[in-house]
């Protein structure tokens, strides 16, 4: 059995908290922290010191995600609102209403022209191509048929947002009120994550299943044989790999050749608890697993099947961050620990 | 699946069911303000408005999931998943959670949710339903609305609630009623919402731990006879005088007792239950034919204080009892208890268990039970909602006599064939 490395520590922190969302700035200066509890807190990516702290939302902050050009943040809460702060002033520079008690989710397309925010059934989409977020530039598509689970839009240059929940997919665009296509399903989605190259969709299931959507066919596959919810998926940049949770064993699927279809998948023990957390790289290889437990571990899934490198915070894994040159990893914990490790050499 | 944590440190909930007007909001702001020591996160239907400043207060748009897992199907809320899942990110900030279903809630979805979604299984315990009641508006509902019959048969802690504005037989009468609909409930009378908050908070009513408890009463027989008594009747006619009460007949039996004791009374009720019934109009007067002299039993259908009926101008038994009502024939929603001595074959309690719930589980809305297996030194406790079933052996029976005790609330059971395949089970 060959010894499984110590993940290499760069610094710790804390915020008061679980860390609910977590997001390093487009020049890797800084990670935004979200507490579940309200405050946002901006940490200097290379110290970890405290740089600002930001009220927030009362009630709870559930997303924030930084504007993939400027140096500005936005955050979803669980008072109705969007903000968005810049950094250096104390308070919002905007402040907007998602159109019920809780704003769930916000993902910024991919140019930055616009951010997409759902609160229960209401999905928004606002305008930001004047580099303003007001709500004269936002266009509301509601009610939908059930509350909004996940959101992602899809990778590439068109400007199309997908959206999941019970019933199945949603398709919108910014110039249509009605949704562009729908792949129905009746079942409760929980996550949805768009493959790099935008060809599938995969998502992860409230009845223990996870399925890929082809994009061109409307075609999916499901996959069975999980014993738990799923709630965490992640894709390999090369769209090849997908690693989902729903158990204690991260299991990857190898979507090459004719996909994953009547194969067996890559299953990587390590973790004793149910997984919490699964992120690959933006670029590279490598996979970072986080459980209840508070266990990480690194992986190279269809390299080899043991941990690159491991660590034991001791509490429960909530968020995984790359850094974008992927040679960092922070790691947010649901007692409010942020830690930043160096990627694991490979 | 891996035990995520330990039961113990799991946070409670009460969910709280009653139509609307019932009081739902008034014993929430009790529940909030009252001196208990909890922190209590609510999280409220998206009609609820609460009178209090409270931090953590949550609306919920009510949201059914249907879910197969396997070949269980059944519903759950799929925003209390949600909303549950995010409170317990902020676990530090209170120490016990209350959900308010709106007025035509089932509470079906959201008894199941706690047991069916992994993550909100093992972090929190559904500790009790409690539904309340509009004592006095409830008659217009409880034939009509099946909400109105699931939230009561759901329950472990039904509150009678605005009792100041019912006369006290009619209370007697509902409480009955309710009582045959869900026979292991806790009923408690209040006049605006005003109830010991031990009453309804840590009940324990899905927990395995604590017994099942239900009135002695409730496993007794039951008999088409509200009330019995015996009298001493001359050879001859007599009268016996019905006044106007809640139906427009009923019906009697006049059947001879051997002497003015209860023994005589029990003996009489046996032999009175395949006797013809006498059908009397109410209002009336009515005249009773005496053969010999000596002790005679009457049996009524309903209480005759409901009906001021007097025999020869008085109503003075010697002996009376009352019985608990046979409503089987009027009552969609009943509760079936099975109280048997004798230990039961694992094996064939399983699969008559499992068969009952494959075929008549959404009927079944509650079940729980303390049973006694072969070769087995343990009690086995279990409890179920629908097709949701929780079971383990606790602990040693002990000098305690082995025994079965099991209770079905639900529609449209059948009594008979629920203790003929009970009594197939014993070893």
């Amino acid at each position: 059995m060959p010894r499984i490395e110590p993940l290499d520590s760069i610094w710790k922190s804390k915020i008061p908290g679980h860390v609910i969302s977590m997001a390093w700035s487009p020049g890797g200066t800084y990670i935004a922290a979200a507490s579940a509890d309200d405050l946002i807190v901006i940490l200097e990516a290379e110290t970890g010191k405290h740089i600002h702290t930001y009220e927030g939302h009362p009630g709870g902050t559930s997303q924030i995600a930084w504007h993939p050009r400027e140096p500005l943040l936005a955050s979803a809460g669980c008072d109705g609102h969007i903000r968005l702060w810049q950094i250096g002033s104390k308070s919002p520079i905007a402040t907007v209403e998602g159109g019920a008690a809780w704003v769930e989710s916000l993902a910024w397309s991919n140019r930055g022209d616009y951010l997409a925010t759902s609160a229960g059934k209401f999905l928004r989409i606002w305008d930001f191509r004047q580099g303003s977020l007001v709500s004269s530039a936002m266009r509301a598509f509601s009610p939908q048929i059930s509350t909004i689970a996940s959101m992602g839009w899809k990778p590439g240059p068109a400007d199309m947002l997908a959206t999941c929940g019970y019933n199945g997919l949603y398709f919108w665009s910014n110039d249509r009120s009605e949704p562009i296509q729908v792949f129905p399903w009746k079942g409760s989605m929980l996550t949805l994550v768009w493959s790099p190259d935008g060809k599938y969709i995969a998502t992860g299931n409230q009845d223990s299943t996870i399925q890929f959507w082809n994009m061109a066919t409307g075609k999916e596959l499901r996959m069975w044989g999980y014993p738990s919810k799923i709630t965490t998926l992640s894709w390999d940049c090369k769209s090849r790999y997908l690693a989902s949770g729903g158990s204690a064993t991260p299991v990857v699927w190898d979507c090459s050749g004719t996909g994953p279809a009547n194969t067996r998948p890559i299953t990587l023990d390590f973790h004793g608890t149910l997984l919490t957390q699964l992120a690959f790289q933006s670029e590279g290889s490598i996979l970072a697993s986080g459980c209840t437990e508070g266990m990480v571990a690194t992986w190279r899934p269809g390299k080899t099947e043991v941990p690159l490198a491991t660590a034991h915070l001791g509490n429960a894994i909530s968020r995984f961050a790359w850094s974008f040159s992927n040679n960092r990893l922070a790691v947010g914990t649901a007692n409010g620990e942020v830690h930043l490790f160096k990627a694991p050499k490979v | 699946m891996a035990n995520i944590s330990s039961s113990n440190s799991r946070v409670p909930v009460t969910v709280l069911t009653g139509f609307l007007g019932s009081g739902k909001t008034t014993l929430l702001n009790r529940i909030l303000t009252e001196n208990h020591g909890k922190r209590i996160a609510v999280i409220e239907n998206e009609f609820g408005e609460i009178g209090v400043d409270q931090e953590l207060v949550i609306q919920a748009e009510e949201e059914i999931f249907e879910m197969n897992n396997g070949c269980i199907c059944c519903t759950v809320r799929g925003d209390l998943i949600r909303i549950l899942g995010n409170l317990m990110k902020r676990r530090d900030k209170f120490d016990y959670i209350l959900v308010e279903t709106t007025g035509l809630a089932d509470p079906g979805p959201v008894a199941q949710t706690f047991f069916v979604d992994d993550e909100v299984q093992s972090q929190l315990q559904l500790d009790g339903i409690v539904t309340l009641v509009d004592a006095k508006h409830i008659w217009l509902h409880i034939d009509e609305a099946d909400e109105a019959k699931e939230q009561i048969a759901f329950a472990d802690v039904i509150i009678l609630n605005k009792t100041d504005l019912v006369p006290p037989e009619e209370l007697d009468r509902l409480e009955a009623r309710i009582q045959s609909m869900n026979a292991a409930a806790k009923i408690i009378r209040a006049t605006n919402a005003a109830v010991d908050m031990n009453t309804v908070l840590n009940v324990g009513g899905f927990n395995l731990d604590r017994a099942l408890n239900v009135d002695p009463k409730f496993l007794e027989p039951e008999y088409p006879f509200e009330w019995g008594g015996i009298f001493h009747l001359t050879k001859g006619t007599h009268t016996l005088q019905l006044n106007p009460g809640p139906d427009p007949a009923m019906d009697i039996v006049l059947e001879p007792a051997s002497a003015a004791t209860p023994e005589a009374l029990k003996e009489a009720i046996e032999r009175a239950i395949s006797c013809d019934f006498f059908t009397l109009e109410c209002p009336g007067t009515h005249k009773l034919e005496v053969p010999e002299t000596g002790y005679y039993a009457l049996f009524t259908q309903h209480h005759p204080n409901e009906f001021e009926s007097t025999l020869d101008g008085a109503m003075s038994p010697l002996v009376e009892n009352e019985f608990k009502p046979d409503h089987e024939h009027d009552e969609e929603v009943t509760s079936v208890g099975i109280s048997s001595s004798g230990d039961l074959d694992y094996k064939r309690f399983q699969q008559w268990l499992s068969n009952l719930l494959q075929t008549q589980g959404t009927d079944i809305f509650r079940m729980k039970g303390i049973l006694s297996f072969k070769g087995q030194n343990d009690r086995f406790v279990f409890q179920g909602v629908h097709m949701l079933f929780d079971g383990r052996p606790d602990r040693p029976w002990g000098d305690q006599p082995r025994h079965n005790q099991l209770i079905f609330i639900g529609r449209n059971l059948d009594r008979e064939q629920l203790n003929e395949g009970f009594r197939r089970c014993l070893a």
